[in-house]
């Protein structure tokens, strides 16, 4: 007893000395990174919140103090509600239809179906693609593709659904699911191979069907994926941008305005830059809110092994 | 052993550090070893863009031998304003930046004042004041676009169609045509077109009559909710988009180039800018011109607007060099006609004239004679952004999702929602 506990002091005292020699190398190895994330992200990020209380217009040498003006004024724009709402249904829309399908896919390729590698690359291509090629793809493929179809069979289904207001959600979701299924798949699909087989097995011995190993092995030993899968795909959604601005641009009129390209218009080209930065930092009081009820919730459903 | 093993450790490490940093330093336009001097140009024109470039390269080259010059190309309706504004707050602006005729007012404290440069002179008196800021010059004019009706000559001679005056008579060309079969007017309305004719009708329909009315409405003293004129301006498209295309918020500008050059349509309401690249997709087609028509005969006028100007920043490092090659701009005249020729647009030089024999162009002469509109009395009040919106407000009216009362108000209501470029 008394010879571990003269014998402990030696070691932490050496154990400290080594790990402050290697923190020095750590720290400077760390030290690149953090200074880009300082000078890229910190500043930057204070810089906004500053001008997001004066009348800056982005352009002009001048600024003046306005206080809390930018902020009353964002609950009274009507547009920015819109295009909070319509990137909300895409969000809400996308977490659902992704995460099910991602699911299905991912159960589906896991099995022991034929030539389950040739469908994992056909659905994991589109993620390859940048969101630019996808959004003009997808254009293409609504305005003459599709059509040519009608020609051919002498139909007159509207295909074009990024030129009516009542269609474009639905149009930009079928381009924006086209593309990150593939994804979130693999994601899934690594979860599912990382569930021990014999938990299926004593599940099996005590006589339980496909569907009870589903609901109760699959399903909980897949909690920490679906964590993540719906993290990032919320996240992603309200992020949405360069997919809409090479489809639809935003329109028809406003309708598919999205919150990012709200902002963007407003700082770039109405230049009202301090305005743009109140409605920046609120959407990220948003999206932080949003990603911490969505950990707290998902988390509480994870299983540990 | 090991100590000295740790010191190379660290000496790496620093040495890598030191290496990224280095790398973030880039070199920016300025002189190099040769001596020469390299000058950014900032540039929108989209337009055979790689023969402008070559050409404007080697004159300019040729006459400054110690400049280079280094392209930069964007998009105007998308990306200039942004780039700009990065640009000045990133201290980073390009030595000669390519303006848009009616975008001065908005950049005047970050361009140099050229009002005292003998090749100013060189242009005529009413050129230069149509692109001052407050008696001061701030660009070399270089280009005008036209704006009017561009229509297919061969559809209109064999139906016997004589040129509309007022906008009734254009509707009644529009309603034979279609009771023939024929689509009257192109219309993509995904990309710009709403906006573009948004200023194409308020100044035959509104300036003519009121040339103060943005001021004004910045001001308060008048408003698109209480202005016949204005509406009258909203109530042109719902005519306009009866008589288009089918699906027309699908179509965007080269799609609507290819519907025009392939004769699928008679008319289209749009630019000079247009025809290059309908004469690309089709060489043989016959284009003709004619003002578009204003609901009140007098108001028909050819729409005139100084296009593609070249500022310089304030702040570039070789003032020298960049005045040298704006002079060059201004004077040299064969330059000025091989740019005209090849962008397919009129020239702000004095004596240059195209020599690009279209039907187009002959029309666009004989009614610039009689006397042109300047699109920018309506542009520089009412900036871009605020014609784009009002244009989205108008798609949703059209579309169902706005009455049109709602339409006209929501563009009211935008007002604090905008900068306006003049005070």
């Amino acid at each position: 007893m008394s010879i571990t506990i003269s014998s402990k002091p030696t070691s932490i005292v050496h154990k400290k000395k080594r790990v402050n020699a290697r923190n020095i190398q750590y720290f400077l190895l760390l030290l690149p990174p953090l200074v880009f994330f300082i000078v890229a992200m910190i500043i930057p990020l204070i810089m906004g919140i500053y001008n997001s209380f004066t009348d800056w217009d982005g352009i002009s040498l001048e600024k003046n103090w306005i206080g809390f003006t930018n902020y009353i004024e964002i609950f009274k724009d009507e547009m920015f509600i819109e295009s909070f709402k319509f990137t909300g249904l895409f969000m809400i829309f996308n977490t659902i239809i992704q995460n099910v399908a991602a699911f299905f896919f991912a159960v589906m390729l896991d099995s022991s179906i034929k030539a389950k590698n040739f469908y994992r690359t056909i659905i994991f291509a589109p993620v390859l693609l940048s969101p630019i090629l996808v959004g003009q793809i997808w254009t293409k493929m609504y305005g003459t593709i599709l059509p040519s179809i009608n020609d051919l069979f002498a139909l007159s289904i509207n295909f074009n659904l990024f030129s009516s207001p009542n269609t474009v959600l639905t149009g930009l979701l079928v381009a924006n699911n086209w593309q990150w299924i593939g994804y979130w798949m693999l994601i899934y699909l690594a979860g599912l191979q990382a569930v021990p087989k014999d938990i299926y097995e004593a599940c099996t011995v005590d006589g339980g069907n496909w569907w009870q190993k589903f609901i109760h092995i699959t399903i909980p030993m897949l909690g920490p994926s679906i964590t993540i899968c719906t993290i990032g795909i919320a996240t992603g959604s309200l992020k949405v941008y360069e997919l809409i601005v090479a489809s639809t641009g935003g329109g028809p009129g406003d309708s598919s305005k999205s919150t990012i390209m709200h902002i963007y218009d407003t700082a770039f080209m109405s230049q009202q830059s301090s305005y743009a930065s109140a409605m920046s930092v609120v959407f990220l009081l948003v999206l932080l809110i949003f990603a911490f009820i969505q950990l707290k919730v998902l988390r509480k459903r994870e299983v540990e092994l | 052993m090991k100590k000295g093993f740790k010191w190379v450790h660290l000496i790496m490490i620093i040495s890598i550090i030191g290496s990224l940093l280095v790398a973030c330093s880039s070199s920016s336009s300025g002189t190099s070893k040769d001596g020469k001097v390299t000058l950014k140009v900032l540039d929108w024109n989209n337009t055979n863009t790689k023969e402008t470039e070559k050409m404007i390269k080697e004159t300019v080259e040729k006459e400054l031998p110690n400049v280079k010059l280094e392209f930069e190309y964007i998009n105007w309706d998308t990306d200039f304003s942004s780039v700009m504004q990065t640009r000045i707050a990133g201290k980073q602006l390009p030595d000669i930046i390519m303006i848009k005729g009616g975008d001065h007012p908005k950049y005047t404290e970050h361009l140099m004042d050229l009002s005292t440069e003998e090749f100013m002179s060189e242009f005529p008196e009413d050129i230069r004041k149509a692109l001052q800021i407050d008696g001061k010059d701030y660009a070399v004019p270089y280009t005008s676009n036209f704006q009017g009706v561009f229509y297919n000559k061969r559809i209109f001679t064999e139906n016997n169609i004589e040129i509309p005056k007022t906008w009734d008579e254009l509707m009644a060309v529009a309603e034979t045509l279609k009771s023939k079969g024929i689509t009257p007017f192109t219309s993509h309305f995904k990309d710009y077109q709403i906006g573009n004719s948004f200023n194409q009708f308020a100044t035959i329909e509104v300036y003519s009559k009121n040339p103060t009315w943005g001021n004004d409405l910045q001001k308060g003293k008048v408003s698109f909710a209480t202005s016949p004129e204005f509406k009258t301006v909203f109530e042109h498209f719902e005519e306009i988009y009866k008589y288009s295309n089918k699906d027309p918020f699908g179509l965007d500008f080269t799609g609507a180039a290819e519907m025009f050059a392939k004769e699928e349509t008679a008319m289209w309401i749009i630019g000079t800018w247009s025809t290059a690249q309908v004469l690309k997709n089709n060489p043989d087609l016959e284009i003709g011109f004619f003002p578009t028509p204003a609901t009140d005969e007098k108001n028909t006028k050819i729409i005139m607007q100084p296009d593609h100007t070249f500022s310089a920043s304030a702040t570039t490092k070789h003032p020298k060099e960049v005045k040298q090659v704006l002079e060059v701009f201004a004077t040299n005249k064969d330059m000025a006609k091989k740019y005209i020729d090849i962008v397919q647009t009129e020239s702000l030089i004095p004596d240059v004239v195209s020599a690009v024999q279209a039907p187009y162009v002959e029309d666009i002469n004989n009614y610039k004679s009689i006397g042109a509109a300047d699109a920018n009395l309506g542009n520089v009040q009412i900036p871009w952004p605020y014609q784009e919106q009002s244009g989205n407000y108008i798609a949703e009216w059209l579309l169902g999702n706005k009455t049109l009362d709602k339409a006209l108000k929501a563009s009211d209501d935008f007002k604090s929602k905008v900068k306006f470029s003049t005070k």
